[in-house]
């Protein structure tokens, strides 16, 4: 495997964050009501929209959890069973968009915290 | 061999008063003159000269600076003779720092969770005054009954790690807590220690609110200044090389860093709804956003810096 410079690698990952930081933004901002709206099933959800409001900051909360409940519903089983049903109420392209948000969120981690021990 | 040095006044009192404490010779004042002829507030720094000379030394003359940039961030930002900052200082720095970027999120719920102890002691206060003004003894009655059930939500609220930044201590009767007695209420019509409570609450929710904001501004202010530093000293070399740096670092220490702080609290929410069976909402899930948000703020914000840096490295050493 070619040897990749260090630097290119530093500017590849904060590329990648940036990247997904503003497509993060840029999606629940335009879909965060209609994801809540479709999981309307899960009580916790419209509980959520309450509490944390519509502040920025809130609305980051918020997204917290419906990635959560759409990526990894199973873990919220001991406060509430979450059906597959209410998962697949949500349409599909919004949930693949949510998974693939999770998914690169995932890859950036592991990318920086390999970048930082192995090369820093 | 004696030594300057500093402390930070934790409650309202006389410069005079301090320095008959400390038993300080005339230099005290000069050394002192942030806090000359007026009260001291908690969180002004307090310098003790070094006895050994009567002239200023570095360290002084360091101390003086940082001494009156405190006290000119506390009058400015008003953060007044309830002594919140310093009651607090330890929290309010990690949220105010580079890695503090993150926990905005959290930042922002914890923020909400103090509005809505502030709304419960508002609901306290209000019910009191309505009560007390009607007297019966059914009202009465009703007034303990409806007490309890706010006391009981306040409980709630203040359960663990949940009370930061309330300045509430979870312990003994909450009416003892809250310094409230129907008795002292009668007599003066108010509740002076409660309202002074209730105000030190809205404003450390206020600051929370804003934090992530500052820890960006504090991260430019700081980038600015190395950069200013390398340019001051006269080496163009060197100060080109620190704009290159300090850019890249705060590009990546700011992204990394709120990047990471998101990633922290998803992470810090899954393990503790696993772990745990923490509820979505109230203290527990707060205590795993505080956590999680914070971890990976920090580890990120550091990661980050360092990319950044290494990346500002190579752009230097590749410009035109």
């Amino acid at each position: 495997m070619p040897y990749i410079h260090t630097g290119w690698l530093c500017l590849i990952i904060i590329i990648c964050i940036w990247a997904h930081i503003i497509n993060s933004f840029v999606f629940f901002r335009r879909n965060l009501e209609r994801l809540e709206k479709h999981l309307h099933g899960v009580s916790f959800i419209s509980k959520n929209r309450d509490f944390y409001g519509e502040s920025f900051f809130g609305k980051e909360m918020r997204q917290i959890f419906v990635i959560l409940v759409i990526v990894m519903p199973g873990i919220f089983k001991k406060q509430e069973i979450i059906n597959r049903a209410t998962i697949d109420n949500v349409p599909t392209p919004l949930r693949n968009s949510v998974i693939a948000i999770f998914t690169s969120m995932n890859f950036i981690a592991l990318g920086l915290g390999s970048l930082y021990y192995f090369r820093l | 061999m004696s030594r300057a040095y500093s402390f930070i006044n934790d409650k309202m009192q006389g410069d005079n008063t301090i320095k008959s404490r400390l038993g300080a010779s005339n230099k005290f004042d000069t050394l002192n003159i942030h806090i000359r002829n007026r009260v001291v507030m908690p969180g002004e720094m307090v310098i003790v000269p070094d006895s050994s000379t009567p002239s200023c030394t570095l360290e002084e003359a360091e101390f003086m600076r940082m001494a009156q940039h405190v006290s000119h961030q506390i009058s400015h930002n008003s953060l007044g003779s309830d002594g919140l900052a310093v009651k607090h200082y330890d929290v309010l720095q990690r949220m105010l720092g580079h890695a503090s970027l993150g926990i905005g999120a959290v930042s922002g719920s914890w923020s909400n969770h103090l509005t809505a102890i502030e709304k419960t002691l508002d609901d306290i206060q209000k019910l009191h005054k309505l009560s007390l003004t009607r007297g019966t003894p059914i009202a009465r009655q009703e007034f303990i009954n409806q007490r309890q059930v706010l006391f009981a939500r306040l409980d709630e609220q203040l359960k663990g790690v949940a009370r930061w930044g309330s300045g509430l201590q979870n312990r003994g009767s909450i009416k003892k807590m809250l310094g409230i007695s129907t008795k002292s209420y009668l007599h003066t019509g108010e509740m002076r220690d409660y309202a002074r409570r209730m105000e030190g609450i809205a404003r450390t929710a206020k600051l929370l609110k804003h934090g992530t904001a500052v820890g960006i501004g504090l991260n430019v202010m700081a980038s600015g200044l190395e950069v200013k530093e390398a340019c001051s000293v006269g080496r163009e070399e060197k100060c080109e090389r620190a704009a290159y740096v300090e850019t890249a670092k705060l590009v990546g220490g700011v992204g990394a860093g709120y990047y990471g702080g998101k990633f922290g609290a998803v992470g810090g929410s899954a393990i503790c709804a696993v772990v745990f069976g923490v509820p979505t909402l109230g203290w527990g899930a707060l205590a795993c956003g505080i956590v999680g948000g914070a971890a990976g703020a920090s580890l990120g914000g550091k990661a980050g810096e360092a990319s950044g840096a290494f990346l500002g490295e190579m752009l230097y050493e590749w410009r035109p």
